[in-house]
């Protein structure tokens, strides 16, 4: 194989592979990158079994073929060379040689065969959607997401999807056992059976496309192929490995006959909040609601640090309440939520508590009460 | 490597085939026997079959190939990490297990000297082993049940593997281009453990091993000079002390077996020497002796100085 | 869709599921009727015997959307996420995964949070035995008063190990092994509905090897169906399960009771060549054994022993040649080596040195026959008596030492006539103070003890004088009339007759009296050694590592 790439081009494409290249030495190879040139087009892909990533740049190839060479040493080297075009091309015995202007590298690599398979991508069956929408989906629930590695199904978000009419009506959900938040968004286009019956991506992924989305706004594809995720940008796609379990029944979660509606300034409650919060036990930050038609009253108190109390407007009819929550929790969903009033829908002392956006309804979040 | 590459493990190679093909394989297995009789072989040929889909790994389509390279994404391995494998080993892997597998229609996991678990690990593992996520196939390998936490057995299959017949390891040590009678001394030493007569032969421990029982033979008390001579040879040398103290054992077996009335020999190169040792000494006195080499071979374990070890056994077993 | 092992395909899912737990369905149901269910709960038992099954069915039972209820229903979405184990209500804790404290105060935070909808959070610990002190400390007060909306579950399979302080918190319940026929029941049903063809016989050699758990005897199942399809034979389940063929363990057993070395040490090579693994023929030999035991003891063995009537008309034949102290010393043997094997690599060697030194067991002579054959000797008839054991010799009475003369220390007279049998039959007309003491030991410890600070000033079998240190302990405890007159009852009894007592303080500076007995041990050790010294000096050997180190000898021990 053979070809040659501007460096600024083959700098970028290195880079953002860095972070996924293997950091533990389980398999060597995986601490290399595969570099792959049919056409004019270099294809630079790397894995570490659970999330994979594979870009393609501009180039003119002399010789098509395939190489994998070590993803850290390559982009050092990279890094340090002039600012002028590099010749690439491989020699007997998986050698490199590396030109660029005057200065020559052979470097060691390993043979492509062993590199991990790397589904090849068709468009069919993959949904379309806005970079922003995705990232927005994703801020408001991956908060929720369980740390707990034994509860391995609860390690990342389920993604579902069903018919809206013409439309797809995309849902999100994170939870740890008590607390739940989902993300509802109406979409173009079809979706396949796993997204029918629902998929779990892991935690590392969800991060990982969340980066992706982060630079300026574009369209991306949604699809699946077999055991994993692929998600398609541009000239990228990432591949993940979905979890191999089953997500609870989350609907089942969601308290339908919460009657008993707080409607709540989020800022002020926010603020308050973090302030009550100061005063509240180390780990589980209890704080007390008490809701009547005037006004929340809301406090905390530690034996060994003193107590503090709160009171703000509220906008409620129903018969006065008390209820105990962990602030973290509250303030987790109001960290996200994008609207000015919130509504806080309750039920009794020990039934779990609903919040929603007062103007939107794609957002609902679900926290269990404590007894303090 | 695939089935065919296992000799002398048909019963528990059929039971395997078989359940590949009633759509039976279970979800975990513990593979016992010797050292060196093939277990991980097995193990390794039975995942290249569940990867490839078909009754034997065909060797040649791509998972195969990553198999036989030992590159698979789908197998995760788990040795031990030092003396025993530990908690964080087995957190780790049920991680990996905790996605969906990669390319393969299912994942695949050997863990070996599953005696050597860390009590720890061992029960972190229990609940992996009872209900693995998704579609696992966990391979346990011991040589040693005895040493696996009776709550892990109970949740495999357990599959015996045979020691293979002395003449099956005899064949393929001789395939291996050795002559003839080091191959016969090398089969009947090796216990039916191919990993044995291999390091038998290829150390060239065989002469050595024959000087070693010579000269134990040979020594009396009131060799004190010689006995401190012959034991300075061994300092700082535990796994060579334990190998002679394995032959020795073996040796005196022999002796044991002709005052016992089997006609059996596995040193038969040594035949003289067993005759005469077994002319000199009761039954009960070679009892005795192979009671002491146990207690120097269990002594070396608990990281004895080999040389003390060597001078404790020789004067013992010394004639006086 | 993966193949779904027996034992979890068929995991009771309803209290009548569960086989052979009968006592812990009936008292967790009656809880629950009553309403009087606790908040904890400890299930200890076996691997394989249905801890866990009944912690999902008593979590179920008690969350089911029909309940709670004795019989949880299985089909409402409560019940069913507790079966696929995604319930977010029901947490399955491994507790080995878990052990630190900090997982426990994790857990602690975690129960102040309300049930997202099920009636109540229930907790269920498994190898709960794992934790580590400070996470069982921690758990200690949560589990005192747990809030009302929790629910506990531990099990384990080693209850010795978990705090006391956390068991009497628990309701506890043992669960048993599960008795053949219960295991054999439960088989046929699962057979039957998978639609395999088996014979009860091989059903029972499963259920055997499955030894009382449920689970075991499921994973054997799987594995014979997974060699066998659907039709099992019963040839096929004892080839595959490596059940040690009965006929060699006849053998086996015949060549040892037959001291026969050759045909002993054949049987091991038999072993090895059929390929039973050496551990598993040596623990068949142990309940062979343990079988010839059971026929000689009791009348009605059959009860015992789970065995055709063939098999047990050959036990009687091997054990009517074999006497039942031999079989015990057998099983000890076997016994040994069975622990033996879980430390060598070389088993056969273990099992032929087991196999040669039961076959070349000595046979024992009945204890009453060598007290007879005293007896005898005692009453001067009989003369010598030809034992018809050659190798047995009758280990002698451990007799005292006698003290040497002491040059600088006047011995007592009677010092020079020893070696005195006691008997209650005849007088005696010599005493040995050792004996004496000896004697006395064997009847009350603390007089014995007394007297070995005393010093003996005369001993003849009329007249006993014995001198303590004035003032001391030994000397009021000793002229305490209580203490006295047993020694007198025991003076009595060993010499026919009673002799006159005398305890007296020991004259101010004398340095006449004889020593006591204590002092003189000390001297004879001393002695001993001095000895030792002087024998070890002369060996050769000792003398060239002397010559060869320019050492010396620090020390010397006996070696027992």
């Amino acid at each position: 194989m053979q070809f040659t790439v501007t460096k600024d081009i083959f700098l970028k494409g290195l880079q953002r592979v860095q972070s996924i290249v293997e950091k533990r030495n389980t398999m060597p190879i995986l601490s290399n990158v595969l570099l792959e040139t049919v056409d004019d087009r270099l294809d630079i892909t790397a894995t570490d079994l659970e999330v994979g990533m594979k870009s393609s740049y501009p180039v003119t190839t002399v010789k098509p073929g395939k190489i994998t060479v070590s993803a850290k040493k390559l982009f050092e080297i990279i890094r340090e060379l002039p600012d002028a075009d590099i010749t690439f091309s491989t020699k007997e015995n998986d050698w490199v040689e590396l030109r660029c202007g005057k200065a020559v590298f052979n470097i060691v690599g390993l043979s492509p065969d062993e590199f991990p398979y790397f589904p090849s991508i068709q468009e069919n069956n993959f949904i379309k959607i806005e970079s922003e929408l995705l990232r927005d989906m994703i801020e408001k629930t991956s908060f929720a997401i369980c740390h707990d590695e034994t509860k391995y199904n609860l390690n990342g978000v389920f993604l579902k999807a069903a018919e809206a009419g013409e439309k797809t009506a995309l849902k999100m959900v994170a939870t740890d056992g008590h607390r739940l938040s989902l993300m509802e968004k109406t979409l173009e286009g079809s979706f396949g059976p796993e997204l029918s019956k629902g998929v779990i991506f892991p935690k590392k992924g969800i991060f990982e496309i969340k980066k992706f989305t982060e630079d300026e706004p574009c369209e991306l594809l949604l699809g699946f192929l077999d055991n994993s995720a692929v998600i398609k940008k541009n000239n990228m796609v990432v591949v993940m490995r979905l979890v191999d379990g089953e997500f609870p029944d989350y609907t089942r979660v969601i308290p339908q006959n919460n009657d008993r509606i707080v409607k709540v300034d989020r800022e002020q409650l926010f603020h308050s909040l973090r302030r009550m919060a100061i005063l509240s036990s180390e780990k589980s930050k209890g704080v007390k609601l008490e809701i009547d038609r005037e006004k929340i009253i809301i406090s905390s108190s530690n034996p060994e640090l003193g107590e503090a109390r709160e009171d703000m407007e509220s906008d409620y009819d129903g018969e006065p309440l008390q209820i105990g929550f962990n602030a973290k929790y509250l303030l987790d969903v109001l960290g996200v939520v994008d609207s000015q009033f919130i509504l806080l829908c309750l039920r009794d002392e020990l039934s779990p508590a609903l919040i929603r956006a007062a103007e939107k309804e794609d957002f609902t979040s679900v926290i269990m009460p404590m007894r303090l | 490597m695939s089935f065919s590459g296992v000799v002398g493990q048909d019963s528990a190679v059929t039971v395997l085939e078989r359940s590949l093909a009633a759509h039976r394989v279970a979800h975990a297995y513990l593979f016992t026997g010797i050292e060196g009789c093939g277990k991980r072989t097995t193990a390794l040929a039975f995942i290249e079959a569940i990867f490839c889909g078909r009754a034997e790994g065909c060797g040649s389509c791509p998972s195969c190939r990553k198999m036989a390279s030992g590159q698979h994404p789908d197998l995760h391995l788990v040795e031990p990490d030092g003396a025993f494998i530990k908690i964080d080993q087995i957190r780790e892997l049920q991680r990996q297990l905790a996605l969906r597998p990669y390319e393969a229609p299912r994942k695949g996991c050997i863990i070996e000297a599953a005696d050597r678990l860390h009590p720890a690990a061992a029960n972190a593992l229990l609940k992996t082993l009872e209900e693995p996520p998704g579609n696992a196939v966990l391979i346990l390998l011991s040589p040693n049940p005895a040493g696996v936490l009776p709550t892990i057995i109970s949740r495999c299959q357990q599959l015996r593997f045979a020691s293979l017949p002395q003449e099956t390891v005899e064949r393929l040590v001789l395939a291996g281009g050795v002559e003839q009678e080091a191959a016969r001394v090398a089969a009947s030493l090796s216990e039916g453990s191919m990993a044995k007569a291999l390091e038998i032969v290829n150390g060239a421990a065989l002469e050595e091993r024959a000087r070693f029982i010579e000269t134990v033979c040979s020594l009396s008390v009131n060799d004190a000079g010689r006995i401190f001579a012959f034991s300075e040879a061994f300092d700082k040398q535990k796994d060579k002390a334990a190998g002679m103290l394995d032959m020795l054992q073996s040796f005196l077996r022999d002796v044991l077996l002709r005052l016992g009335g089997s006609p059996e020999i596995v040193n038969c190169d040594l035949a003289p020497l067993v005759e005469q040792v077994a002319g000199h000494n009761s039954l009960d006195e070679v009892m005795g002796k192979i009671g002491t080499v146990t207690t120097m071979q269990q002594a070396l374990q608990r990281n004895v100085n080999p040389r003390l070890a060597m001078e404790t056994l020789v004067m013992r077993l010394a004639n006086t | 869709m993966s193949y779904l092992v027996l034992a979890r395909k068929w995991r009771p899912q309803t209290f009548r599921d569960l086989i052979g737990q009968e006592h812990v369905s009936q008292t967790l149901q009656n809880a629950i009727t009553s309403g009087r269910v606790a908040h904890a709960f400890l299930f200890t038992g076996a691997r394989g015997v249905g801890k866990t099954s009944s912690a999902r069915i008593l979590a179920k039972a008690l969350t089911c959307e029909q309940g709670p209820t004795i019989e949880p229903c299985n089909a409402c979405p409560a019940c069913q996420e507790i079966t696929n184990g995604t319930s977010v209500d029901v947490f399955e804790i491994d507790g080995a995964s878990n052990t630190s404290v900090d997982d426990i105060r994790e857990l602690r935070e975690g129960i102040k949070y309300l049930p997202s909808r099920l009636r109540y959070k229930i907790f269920i610990i498994d190898e709960v035995h794992m934790l580590s002190t400070n996470a069982f400390n921690a758990l200690l007060k949560t589990l005192e008063e747990p809030p009302p909306h929790v629910k506990f579950i531990f099990a384990t399979t080693e209850p010795h190990k978990i705090p006391i302080t956390i068991l009497s918190r628990c309701q506890r319940f043992d669960f048993r092994r599960i008795s053949l026929a219960k295991l054999l029941e439960r088989l046929r049903h699962i057979v039957d509905s998978e639609g395999v063809a088996i014979s009860d016989e091989a059903l029972a050699v499963i259920a055997r090897k499955g030894d009382g758990s449920m689970r075991d005897s499921l994973s054997i199942l799987d594995q014979v169906l997974a060699f066998c399809s659907t039709t099992v034979s019963d040839e096929d389940v004892t080839s595959l399960l490596g059940v040690v063929d009965r006929r060699l363990l006849h053998d086996a057993a015949q060549a040892v009771i037959g001291r026969d070395t050759a045909a002993a040490l054949d049987i091991a090579r038999r072993v090895d060549t059929v390929g039973y693994s050496m551990r598993q023929f040596c623990q068949e030999m142990i309940g062979y054994f343990r079988g010839l035991a059971i026929v000689l003891a009791v009348p009605d063995p059959a009860s015992l022993l789970d065995i055709s009537e063939s098999e047990l008309q050959e036990l009687r034949e091997l054990a009517a040649t074999a006497p039942l102290d031999d079989v015990q010393r057998h099983l000890t043997i076997l016994l040994k080596a069975d622990t033996e094997m879980t430390q060598t690599a070389f088993p056969r060697l273990v099992l032929e040195l087991a196999l040669l030194k039961m076959a070349r067991l000595a046979p024992v002579v009945p204890a009453q026959l060598l007290i007879e054959r005293l007896k005898t000797l005692e009453s001067g008839g009989g003369g010598t008596v030809a034992s018809p054991a050659p190798r047995w010799e009758s280990a002698p009475r451990p007799v005292p030492r006698q003290p040497e003369p002491q040059s600088q220390k006047q011995q007592p007279a009677s010092r020079e006539n020893a070696q005195v049998q006691p008997s209650s039959t005849k007088t005696v007309s010599t005493i040995d103070w050792p004996t004496f003491v000896e004697f006395v030991k064997g009847r009350r410890v603390g007089i014995a003890a007394l007297l070995e600070h005393g010093s003996p000033l005369t001993v003849s079998p009329e007249h006993l004088k014995i001198a303590f240190p004035p003032g001391s302990f030994y000397l009021t405890s000793l002229q305490d009339p209580e203490n006295l007159a047993a020694l007198k009852t025991m003076a009595r009894e060993f010499l026919g007759h009673e002799p006159t007592i005398q305890i007296i303080p020991l004259a101010a500076g004398s340095t006449a009296a004889p020593p006591n007995l204590l002092e003189k041990k000390k001297c004879d050790e001393a002695r001993e050694l001095s000895e030792l010294k002087c024998d070890v000096r002369q060996n050769q050997l000792v003398e060239g590592v002397l010559e060869t180190f320019n050492g010396e000898i620090a020390g010397i021990r006996k070696l027992s």
